[in-house]
């Protein structure tokens, strides 16, 4: 096994690229996968339907608004099973509402997720402000509430941050590995891969805490 | 109806470079630089904009027609 080293090889906002040595396979396998479905990240949860004249189904409104990835503040928001309040609807320390009006006057529109405004933190935006969520006709109204919370990826695809994560052996070099990770935008590459491994690093506690108490 | 917001397979964001891509498309560039530009590499992302298409366009012309009936009647 080589000395233990890590090099980034690329990095920037949506794709970070590490070459690791003298790691195990395993342990970076468990980074990989903590990063593709562990890691939580904010997504529209509950949405309350005040209005919706426009040709698409409430449904499907509602499922659109949770695939939209929000950018998220890190350490900022608890899982509501970890926050204090244990609500299962939440409290407004674990859930950011998020409110969108908008109509259309005289001319048929398409509502982008820019229009989705977040009153009670403004740090909390639609990655993109280009997604369309409806198209309006004249005189088409949509007026939504809707409840954003932190969840993982395994429970629905709408909380993953990380579309990709690959882990490959360099050829010819033992014990080497690169380890890619692409980022859908709640967290810049560079954080989602830092809060993976301590993420990681914080199970692994909670595993030595509970050997140390049996002992 | 819409053109999906992420990519059925990966779940990497699409929905905000359909109109892009569709325009460009229509000014006659080539649909595989588009997608090379609009960085979207792996081709299951490819496919969400290659084979999205807005039903609801064809939806809205009746809205708009109703919605002009509407206020013709309550003009007259």
């Amino acid at each position: 096994m080589p000395a233990k080293s890590v090099k980034v090889l690329e990095a920037d906002q949506s794709h970070v690229k590490l070459k690791i040595e003298g790691f195990d396979q395993s342990y970076l396998n468990s980074v990989r996968r903590i990063s593709l479905a562990e890691l939580p990240v904010l997504a529209i949860d509950d949405v309350v339907i005040l209005e919706n004249t426009s040709p698409v189904y409430d449904e499907v409104v509602a499922h659109r608004l949770g695939l939209i990835p929000l950018v998220t503040p890190v350490d900022k928001y608890p899982l509501p099973e970890e926050c204090d309040c244990n609500s299962p609807s939440g409290c407004p320390k674990c859930r950011v509402m998020i409110v969108l009006d908008a109509a259309a006057a005289n001319v048929a529109r398409t509502v982008y997720s820019g229009e989705l405004v977040a009153p009670e933190d403004p740090s909390v935006r639609p990655v993109s402000d280009k997604i369309p969520i409806v198209k309006l006709a004249p005189n088409q109204k949509i007026k939504i509430e809707a409840y954003a919370r932190m969840g993982r990826g395994r429970e629905h695809a709408k909380w993953q941050a990380a579309p990709v994560a690959v882990l490959a052996d360099v050829e010819g070099k033992e014990g080497a590995h690169t380890l890619e990770v692409e980022s859908v935008g709640n967290y810049t590459a560079p954080t989602l891969m830092l809060k993976s491994v301590q993420l990681l690093e914080k199970e692994i506690k909670q595993v030595s805490d509970g050997v140390g108490a049996g002992e | 109806m819409l053109v999906p917001i992420r990519c059925f397979t990966c779940g990497a964001l699409v929905g905000d470079k359909y109109a892009d891509f569709i325009r460009r498309v229509d000014i006659g560039e080539d649909p595989s630089k588009v997608l090379d530009d609009l960085g979207l590499k792996r081709y299951c992302c490819r496919r969400m904009l290659l084979g999205g298409f807005e039903i609801i366009d064809y939806q809205l012309p009746y809205n708009e027609a109703v919605e002009m009936r509407r206020r013709e009647l309550l003009g007259s």
